[in-house]
C-alpha cells in the first residue's frame, strides 16, 4: 500500500537518509564517542565511587612509569610482532595449497581449518591450559617426554607462556585467514599464470612474480587487523590463567592491565589512563599504516 | 618415472602431508573436549588432560551433572546466549543495513562525514571504552541485562560498510520504480530493497551470531548475576582460583560449541561472503 | 572463621627417615629433620608456593610482623620480613623445600602430586583440610595435623591469617533480618558447629573448640583423626591477628607478584631487594 499523504510528507528523499541513518548516529554518540570522552577525562581523575571524583592531573600518567605496565606492553608487542609472523605466511601458503588445481577434499579442509574459529575462547582456552598444565601426565607434556625432552611448567615462565599463547591464537585464526586469502587468490586473473606458463616460468617463480603481489591488498588487510587483534588481546590470556593475573604478570597484556586496574582495584581513573595510552599506540599504529598504503597509490599502481 | 612426474609427486605428497597435519592440529582439541567430557571430571585433576580412550571410565556421567547443574543455571546461561544472539543479530543486521543503504544510494549533506564516521569507529578497538562504558550501563540501569549487553552495539560499523558496499550494486530503477508507486521512502527499503539484500543479511546475520555466541570481554563486564551470564560467561565462572568444576566444565564446553557448528555447517558460503567483502577491497 | 595456620605431615614420609614429628619445635628443627628426610627418602620436606602469600605471611605474623603496620602504611621490608623470607629461601637452596608445582597450593598439579606423597608436610591455614579430603583421597590416615614449629622457645606456634568477612550492604531489603540471620548463622553454637562438621573450617566460637561434636565422626575425622580441635584448644592463646587496611588488597598482590615470584620462582632478586622495592611501591599508591 503505498505511503500515506501524511507520511509522504515526512519522509520525503531528503529526510529519509537521515531517518536511515539515526540508529547509527544515535548508537556512536551515546555508546562511542561519549565514553571516548569519558576515557580521557576519566584519565585525569581518582574515582572512589559515583559522584567521589578528584581530579588528579597527570598523576595517573605518571604512575604509569611502573613494571608491571612494562610487562604488559612488553607482552602485547612481542605478541603482535609473533602472531603476524606466523598468521600471514601460514595460511598463505596453506590457501595457496588448497587452491592448487590438483587438491582433493577442499571443502573438508577448508572447514577443518575454520572450526577453530567458532568456539568460544572459553572453551579453546580450556584445551590449551590443560593440554599445556604442568603436570608429567598431560598432553603436551607427554608429547615432549615422548620425543626425549623434559616436561615442562608451561604457564609458569615467560617465553613458555608466550609461546602456549600464539600457539593459541594460531589456532584460532588461521582458518580465518585461509578464508581471505583464498578469497583474493581468487581475484587473481588467470591470464597471468598462463602467460608465465608459456614463458617457462617455475612454480616458485609463478609463486613470487604472480600470486604474491596481487595479493597485496588483501595482506595489508590481514596485516592490519592482525595488529589489532594483537594489541587488544585479552581473552586468550584471561582465559588460560583463569583471571587478569599471572606469575609474575607473565601473562599481562594491555587490555589486561586495564581490566586489572579497572575492575580488580577498582581505580578506574588508572584504568583510563592505560586505555588513552592503548588508543595512542593503535591511532600510531593505524597512521603508518595509512601513510605506507597512501604512498603506495601515489607511486602509480 | 620421469623426473618431471617424480618431482610433482614429492611435491603433491609434502603437499598433503602439510594439510592433514594442519587439519589435526585443528580438530585435535574439539577431540580432548569430547573425549574428557565423557571422563570423570576428577581425573582431570589428577592427571591434566590426556587422550586416554579407556572405554571403562568413560560414561555420560558428566552430562547428567550439567543438566542437574544448581538447578538448571546451565540451560539459563544456554536461553541467555540464544536470546541475546537472535535479538543482537536482528537488531543489528536491520540497523545496520539501513545506514549502509542510506550512504550508498542517497546524495544527502553530511554523507561523507557519517561514512568517515563509520570508518573512524572500526579503527577504534571497543576495549579503549570499556570502562566508561561501564559506568554508562551503570548509569542507564541496564547493566547486569541482556539490554546492557546488546545495545552498546546495535549497530556494527563492519556491517554498514559491508551493506554500503552490497547496495551500491543495487539499480537505481528499482528504487526509482518504488516511487512511481508511491510508496514513501521507508517503504520502498523494506518492501523493495530487502528482498534484493537477502544474501547479504545472510552474510552479515551469520557474522553476527557467531560473534555474539562467542562473545567475552562485555558480556564478562556487564553480565553479574549468575542466572543472567551468556555460556562463555558461565562456563569461565567454573573455574575458581580454588577449585574448578570439571563435570560441568567440560561436558557444558562440548554442547556450547555444538550450535554454531551446526549453523557453519549448513551455510559456509554465507560466512565466507560476510568474511571476504572488506579484504579484497582494502 | 580466623584461618589458624598450621603444619600437616604426612607420617609415612617421617617414618621413612626416622623422625619424630613432635619433636619439632622449632624452625631450626624443622630444617635440620627436613634435610634428614631428603637425604633418607629423597622427597622434599615440603613445598612452598611461589605466587601466592600463604607460605610466607603466617611465618611473619607468628613473630609478630605484617604487611601494614597499625597506621595501614607498608611495612613489607622490616628485619623480620626480610629475615623470614632470606630463611625461606634458604630452606629452598638447600632442596629441603621446593616450590610448589604450578606455584601454588590450589592447582591440579600440586595436588597430584601430593596425592602421590610428593612432599613430607606443609603448612596451609586450617580450612586446607577440606582441599586433602577432595582432592588427595590417597593420603587419607597418613596426614596428622599439628601446630606450626616456633622462632624462638615460647614463641606463638600458629597465627591467624583473617579469615572471611561477610557484609550486610544498607541496600539491603530486610537489613534487621540479614542482620540476625548472619548473627546466626555464624555466631550462634549450632551454627559453628556446623562451620566445623560441613564445610571443615575452625568455627569463629573458641568456646565451640571443645565441645564433644567436634570430635564426632565425620569426614574431616576420618581423613585426619579427631584431635585437631585438642590442638587448637592448646594453642588458642598464641593465634595472632594482621593489621588489614586500604592497602591491604594492594600489600597482598604485591607480595606474591612481585617478591614470592621474583625471589622463589624466579630467582631474579634477592629478599631485601624484592622486600624494599615491593615496599616502596606500596607506599607510592
Amino acid at each position: 500500500m503505498p505511503g500515506s499523504f501524511f507520511s509522504r510528507r515526512i519522509i520525503t528523499q531528503k529526510t529519509a537518509p537521515w531517518i536511515f541513518v539515526s540508529p547509527f548516529i544515535i548508537v556512536f554518540f551515546v555508546f562511542f564517542l561519549y565514553p571516548l570522552i569519558s576515557t580521557f577525562v576519566m584519565s585525569l581523575q581518582e574515582i572512589h565511587g559515583p559522584g567521589d571524583v578528584t581530579f588528579i592531573g597527570l598523576q595517573n600518567y605518571r604512575a604509569l612509569a611502573n613494571e608491571q605496565f612494562a610487562h604488559a606492553i612488553m607482552n602485547s608487542a612481542v605478541y603482535t610482532i609473533l602472531t603476524i609472523a606466523i598468521l600471514v605466511p601460514l595460511p598463505l601458503v596453506l590457501a595457496v595449497f588448497i587452491n592448487a588445481q590438483t587438491t582433493r577434499l577442499r571443502g573438508f579442509f577448508k572447514s577443518a581449518y575454520f572450526l577453530p574459529a567458532l568456539t568460544s575462547v572459553v572453551v579453546a582456552g580450556l584445551f590449551f591450559r590443560f593440554a599445556f598444565s604442568a603436570q608429567e601426565t598431560a598432553f603436551i607434556n607427554k608429547l615432549v617426554a615422548t620425543i626425549g625432552g623434559t616436561p615442562k611448567d608451561w604457564l609458569f615462565q615467560r617465553w613458555t607462556t608466550m609461546f602456549v599463547l600464539v600457539l593459541f591464537c594460531t589456532w584460532r585464526w588461521f582458518g580465518v585467514n585461509i578464508i581471505y586469502f583464498l578469497s583474493g587468490l581468487n581475484a587473481i586473473p588467470q591470464e597471468q599464470y598462463e602467460a608465465a606458463e608459456i614463458d617457462g616460468a617455475s612454480p616458485f617463480q609463478r609463486f613470487f612474480f604472480i600470486t604474491l603481489p596481487n595479493l597485496k591488498a588483501v595482506t595489508v588487510y590481514v596485516v592490519t587487523i592482525s595488529v589489532y587483534g594483537g594489541f587488544a588481546m585479552f581473552a586468550e590470556s584471561f582465559t588460560m590463567f583463569g583471571s587478569a593475573r599471572s606469575p609474575g604478570d607473565i601473562g599481562l597484556t594491555i587490555v589486561g592491565y586495564i581490566y586489572l586496574e579497572g575492575f580488580n582495584f577498582a581505580r578506574l581513573g588508572m584504568g583510563s589512563a592505560i586505555g588513552v595510552t592503548l588508543f595512542v599506540i593503535i591511532m600510531t599504529v593505524n597512521l603508518i599504516q595509512l601513510s605506507f598504503t597512501g604512498t603506495f597509490r601515489k607511486k602509480g599502481n | 618415472m620421469t623426473y618431471h612426474n617424480r618431482s610433482i609427486l614429492i611435491q603433491q605428497i609434502l603437499k598433503y602431508m602439510v594439510m592433514v597435519a594442519m587439519s589435526v592440529f585443528a580438530l585435535a582439541p574439539f577431540l580432548f573436549l569430547l573425549l574428557s567430557s565423557l571422563r570423570p571430571g576428577a581425573q582431570m585433576v589428577q592427571n591434566g588432560l590426556t587422550l586416554d580412550f579407556d572405554l571403562r571410565t568413560m560414561s555420560l556421567e558428566g552430562y547428567r551433572i550439567l543438566m542437574n547443574y544448581s538447578e538448571g543455571l546451565y540451560f539459563n546461561w544456554y536461553t541467555n546466549s540464544v536470546i541475546i544472539t537472535i535479538v543482537q543479530t536482528c537488531v543489528s543486521v536491520l540497523l545496520s543495513s539501513m545506514v549502509g543503504y542510506a550512504l550508498a544510494v542517497y546524495d544527502f549533506r553530511g554523507r561523507n562525514l557519517v561514512f568517515t564516521v563509520v570508518l573512524a569507529v572500526m579503527m577504534i578497538p571497543v576495549e579503549i571504552l570499556i570502562l566508561p562504558l561501564f559506568k554508562l550501563t551503570i548509569l542507564l540501569k541496564i547493566i547486569d541485562t541482556k539490554a546492557g549487553v546488546i545495545l552498546p552495539f546495535a549497530v556494527s560499523p563492519f556491517a554498514v560498510f559491508f551493506f554500503r558496499q552490497y547496495s551500491m550494486g543495487i539499480p537505481k530503477d528499482l528504487i526509482d520504480s518504488g516511487r512511481i508507486d508511491g510508496c514513501n521512502e521507508l517503504g520502498i527499503f523494506f518492501r523493495i530493497i530487502t528482498p534484493v539484500l537477502l544474501p547479504a543479511f545472510g552474510a552479515i546475520a551469520i557474522l553476527q551470531a557467531m560473534g555474539s555466541w562467542n562473545s567475552f570481554l562485555w558480556p564478562l563486564i556487564v553480565l553479574r548475576s549468575n542466572e543472567n551470564l551468556t555460556l562463555p560467561i558461565g562456563l569461565q565462572s567454573l573455574l575458581t582460583p580454588y577449585g574448578n568444576n570439571y563435570d560441568v566444565l567440560l561436558s557444558g564446553s562440548v554442547l556450547s560449541i555444538i550450535p554454531i557448528i551446526i549453523v557453519f555447517l549448513l551455510n559456509q558460503k554465507a560466512f565466507i561472503t560476510g568474511l571476504t567483502v572488506g579484504s579484497v577491497k582494502g | 572463621m580466623s584461618d589458624p595456620q598450621n603444619l600437616t605431615s604426612n607420617g609415612l614420609s617421617y617414618k621413612q627417615a626416622g623422625v619424630d614429628i613432635d619433636s619439632i619445635i622449632t624452625w631450626d628443627d624443622y630444617f635440620e629433620a627436613g634435610k634428614k628426610v631428603v637425604a633418607k627418602t629423597g622427597k622434599p620436606m615440603s613445598t612452598i608456593e611461589s605466587t601466592e602469600h600463604w607460605s610466607y605471611y603466617p611465618l611473619i605474623s607468628q613473630q609478630g610482623s605484617d604487611f601494614l603496620d597499625k597506621n595501614g602504611n607498608g611495612v613489607l621490608d622490616n628485619d623480620i620480613n626480610v629475615k623470614t623470607l632470606e630463611f625461606l629461601k634458604k630452606m629452598l637452596d638447600a632442596n629441603v623445600v621446593i616450590t610448589a608445582p604450578a606455584g601454588f597450593h590450589h592447582s591440579e598439579e600440586y595436588w597430584s602430586f601430593m596425592n602421590n606423597s610428593g612432599a613430607a608436610s606443609l603448612w596451609m591455614p586450617l580450612w586446607y583440610m577440606g582441599r586433602f579430603t577432595s582432592y588427595m583421597p590417597k593420603l587419607k590416615g597418613k596426614i596428622v595435623v599439628r601446630p606450626l614449629p616456633v622462632w624462638k622457645k615460647g614463641g606463638s606456634r600458629s597465627a591467624g591469617m583473617g579469615g572471611t568477612g561477610t557484609a550486610v550492604t544498607n541496600q539491603s531489603k530486610n537489613l534487621d533480618l540479614a542482620k540476625r540471620f548472619l548473627a546466626y548463622a555464624k555466631g550462634s553454637k549450632e551454627g559453628s558447629i556446623k562451620t566445623w562438621t560441613v564445610l571443615g573450617f575452625d568455627p569463629i566460637r573458641w568456646d565451640v573448640w571443645s565441645d564433644p561434636a567436634m570430635k564426632a565422626p565425620n569426614i574431616y575425622t576420618d581423613y585426619f583423626g579427631n584431635g585437631v580441635f585438642d590442638m587448637l584448644v592448646s594453642i588458642k592463646d598464641e593465634i595472632g591477628g594482621i593489621n588489614v587496611g586500604e592497602k591491604y588488597p594492594e600489600a597482598v598482590s604485591i607480595v606474591q607478584r612481585n617478591v614470592m615470584f621474583k625471589v622463589l620462582g624466579e630467582k631474579s632478586a634477592t629478599p631485601k631487594e624484592a622486600l624494599s622495592a615491593a615496599n616502596k611501591l606500596l607506599n607510592s599508591r
